[in-house]
């Protein structure tokens, strides 16, 4: 046969080995190594069955962490679409300095979150820029220990990391709106819709391509947190603000292998259910243009 | 349109007058936000010339004596080198890796409709969601002796940066008519000069937008070196910052330069590449 000739699979083994070894094999090593007592501690691994599974449920300090990386998760993908799509929306208007606005509401996409993190440590400091402003424009009532008030630290990681994150889901709306044929709108016009009845009876549904993508991406980014509470909080005060990824690194460091393996499938069964139901939810409403 | 010309176009005449006041308004609004968007990192720009004592108080944004000097003490420190030069040929290695590995496979799995070859495909595709699973990584590495090695690392961002890649490359190869492997072939190309010579010379501009992306993805990095590299002669840029700020946690504006030369190889390719990388990110995400 042709195919055999013309496209041997030897083109695929590289890639194919690298990707074997190194990201399959560890996951499916995971699904072992979750039901063990695995640690620095003892040369021997033995199978403990769902005993870390029960550590989790029953710690209270390992299931805030479950529910912060939910909160994180839905908090910002909430706010980097709602932001984003407004954001695509007026830059797709006749406005001026549209390339500038886009810079600059993109540029933090391409920062460091180490780059990220000390410069919102530092404006977010009790006497920092954020509470000073606050102050000066009488809204001092709002002033907050931002990463330190154990009520208010995960919603100040999550908004960091909307400042970080909107510039791209901002240029994916963007490519949405700009692939709307224009007559549609000016047909909605003529026939006497509005702006907003423009835009939610026209307009989003024929971009729900870019809207589920948008969403599923951030969700999928939001769960796979870790930089971003790494380089704020290191998961503090106390596990105010940890995650699934911080609590696994502390288990590394800990030596406690199995249960940090542990917590890394749950966030796998997370997300997996998690973009499984999403991208099924959304073939639903997808309309070709 | 109208039958009644002129109180249309009395209308048409007040729309466009709240148009146009829209439109300023807009433009307002949307200045005001950029301002807010844009203040920590004029912040960072402005304190990285300020003095030690100017920028150990928070309350000043504009630096009252200009000092240039930052900029070179960082990059005197003693370790600062031999961290960019591990950003550079960890970056440069893993992104060329990556593009040549996935460019290869993808031809292969684009063209040929047998089980092995989706199966494969199906399997780089699941790797677009599923997380990387650390500690098995780790133990994974160890084993093969690369652990807390520069070849460790850059193998482990090669197989997690693959899937993406290789959902690039499949799609745009499957837009390149077969004919012209055939014809090629008929001529007696083999399939490594079909590759050089004829499917290569297409892929230049998804290989653009896969050079970029993961440049800015594996010069931020800092979990993979976090994780998997504990020896700091092999730290890149962004793990040296975390570890100059515990030095000099009283000297911001030392930390502010140092955060803008992290940050300037990545800006300026931005800044010029802005049209690759926008039109990538669309292409990419919205086919997907």
């Amino acid at each position: 046969m042709k195919g055999k000739q013309l496209y041997p699979y030897f083109f695929i083994y590289p890639a194919l080995i690298v990707y074997l070894v190194l990201f399959i094999c560890p996951t499916l090593f995971s699904f072992v190594y979750s039901f063990t007592d695995w640690n620095a501690y003892r040369d021997t691994i033995r199978f403990t069955g769902l005993d870390n599974f029960v550590k989790i449920v029953s710690n209270s300090d390992l299931m805030l962490s479950i529910g912060n990386t939910v909160l994180f998760a839905v908090v910002t993908s909430i706010g980097k679409n709602v932001l984003g799509m407004l954001l695509a929306v007026a830059l797709c208007s006749r406005i001026g300095m549209k390339r500038l606005f886009r810079t600059v509401f993109f540029l933090p996409t391409v920062l460091s979150f180490i780059v990220v993190g000390v410069l919102f440590t530092a404006l977010l400091h009790p006497e920092g820029f954020l509470n000073q402003f606050l102050g000066h424009v009488g809204l001092g009532w709002l002033q907050q220990e931002w990463l330190v008030d154990r009520n208010v630290v995960m919603f100040t990681v999550s908004f960091v990391d909307v400042w970080k994150g909107t510039g791209f889901h901002m240029i994916i709306f963007m490519a949405g709106l700009l692939a709307i044929p224009r007559d549609y709108g000016e047909a909605a016009q003529i026939d006497g819709a509005n702006a907003l009845q423009e835009f939610f009876r026209i307009k989003l549904p024929l971009m729900m391509q870019a809207v589920s993508v948008n969403i599923v991406l951030s969700l999928i980014a939001g769960f796979k947190v870790f930089e971003q509470v790494f380089v704020l909080t290191n998961g503090g005060p106390g596990y105010a603000s940890s995650v699934l990824n911080s609590i696994a690194f502390q288990m590394f460091g800990d030596g406690r292998w199995g249960l940090g393996t542990a917590m890394n499938l749950v966030l796998f069964l997370l997300i997996t259910a998690i973009s499984f139901l999403t991208l099924t939810y959304f073939k639903r409403k997808e309309v070709d243009i | 349109m109208t039958t009644d010309t002129s109180s249309g176009a009395a209308r048409n005449g007040l729309a466009r007058l709240a148009k146009g006041k829209g439109k300023l308004l807009l433009e307002i609004v949307l200045a005001v936000a950029a301002f807010f968007y844009f203040f920590p990192i004029l912040m960072m720009i402005l304190g990285s010339f300020k003095s030690s004592m100017e920028a150990a108080s928070f309350n000043k944004l504009w630096p009252e004596v200009w000092e240039f000097g930052n900029f070179r003490q960082v990059l005197s420190g003693d370790r600062i080198l031999q961290a960019l030069r591990n950003s550079v040929f960890i970056s440069f290695l893993s992104i060329f890796l990556t593009i040549v590995l996935a460019a290869i496979a993808s031809f292969v799995m684009a063209r040929r409709k047998s089980g092995f070859s989706s199966g494969a495909y199906f399997l780089f595709i699941a790797g677009l969601v599923a997380p990387l699973m650390y500690i098995p990584t780790i133990k994974t590495l160890q084993f093969l002796s690369l652990m807390n090695t520069l070849t460790g690392l850059i193998l482990v961002v090669v197989a997690t940066n693959l899937p993406f890649a290789v959902f690039l490359f499949t799609g745009f190869i499957k837009g390149i008519p077969r004919e012209l492997d055939e014809s090629a072939f008929v001529d007696g190309f083999g399939t490594t000069r079909i590759f050089l010579h004829i499917i290569l010379p297409l892929l230049t501009p998804v290989v653009t937008t896969q050079a970029i992306l993961s440049l800015v993805g594996v010069w931020n990095d800092l979990s993979m070196p976090l994780f998997f590299l504990n020896d700091s002669s092999k730290w890149t840029l962004p793990m040296l910052v975390y570890n100059f700020i515990s030095q000099y946690v009283r000297n911001w504006n030392l930390v502010y330069a140092f955060l803008i030369i992290v940050s300037l190889p990545v800006v300026v390719l931005f800044i010029f590449g802005q049209k690759h990388f926008v039109s990538g990110l669309m292409s990419g995400a919205v086919k997907g």
